[in-house]
């Protein structure tokens, strides 16, 4: 379950800190005991930044980590695409081993394939793109009722 | 942790124990608890402090 991959962005993690955002959110896994803070910001409907803090098992962390390398820079609608096929593999109980063309969507987020085959660790992969997912709706929510 | 340690057939709870007030009381995020009784033995003892070890330079 545990490739280099995930320890190497759990022991290097790529943007952790929390930076200027639309919109915070705070979500707990208490089966790891794991908890992130995050923070997005939008340019339109560009993801500008995903800022975070947190502290909990490895996969939680590196989980952040490549949330972050994939997600900044991209637009909405291709990163809801990334989400999607990040949940779907990860609700696929081990049963998806990920060909060229999921490898080419989620780049280092394939290395928690292994992790899908564990009920108990899914939560733990899956913790910050919930929060992200949450603090998008919350973000985007508010610039509508701004312009509204 | 839990895994790790698993992994090495050795058994121990973590992450809040349903106690999460009692987690921020102290200002942690997590414990990995090992519970000993009268059935336990020294050798399975050894085991645990070696898969300590083994935690320690796999994260470390």
């Amino acid at each position: 379950m545990y490739q280099d991959v995930i320890l190497d962005h759990y022991k290097h993690p790529h943007g952790r800190g929390l930076r200027d955002g639309d919109a915070e959110v705070h979500h707990v896994n208490p089966t790891c005991g794991d908890e992130i803070t995050l923070r997005v910001k939008y340019d339109g409907s560009r993801i500008e930044d995903v800022s975070y803090e947190g502290q909990g098992c490895s996969i939680s962390q590196a989980s952040a980590s490549v949330l972050n390398e994939l997600l900044v820079g991209k637009e909405l609608a291709e990163a809801q695409r990334i989400q999607g096929t990040f949940l779907e593999l990860m609700q696929s109980k081990g049963q998806i081993e990920p060909d060229d063309a999921m490898e080419e969507i989620l780049e280092d987020a394939v290395a928690f394939a292994g992790v899908s085959k564990y009920p108990a660790r899914v939560k733990c992969a899956l913790l910050s793109w919930m929060a992200w997912k949450d603090a998008t709706a919350q973000a985007l929510g508010d610039a509508e009722r701004k312009s509204a | 942790m839990g895994q790790v340690l698993d992994e090495q057939g050795i058994a121990v709870r973590v992450g809040h124990h349903c106690a999460r007030p009692v987690c921020l009381r102290y200002g942690i995020p997590a414990t990995t608890r090992a519970s000993f009784y009268l059935y336990s033995t020294p050798a399975e003892v050894d085991a645990l402090v070696e898969g300590l070890e083994h935690v320690r330079n796999f994260f470390g």
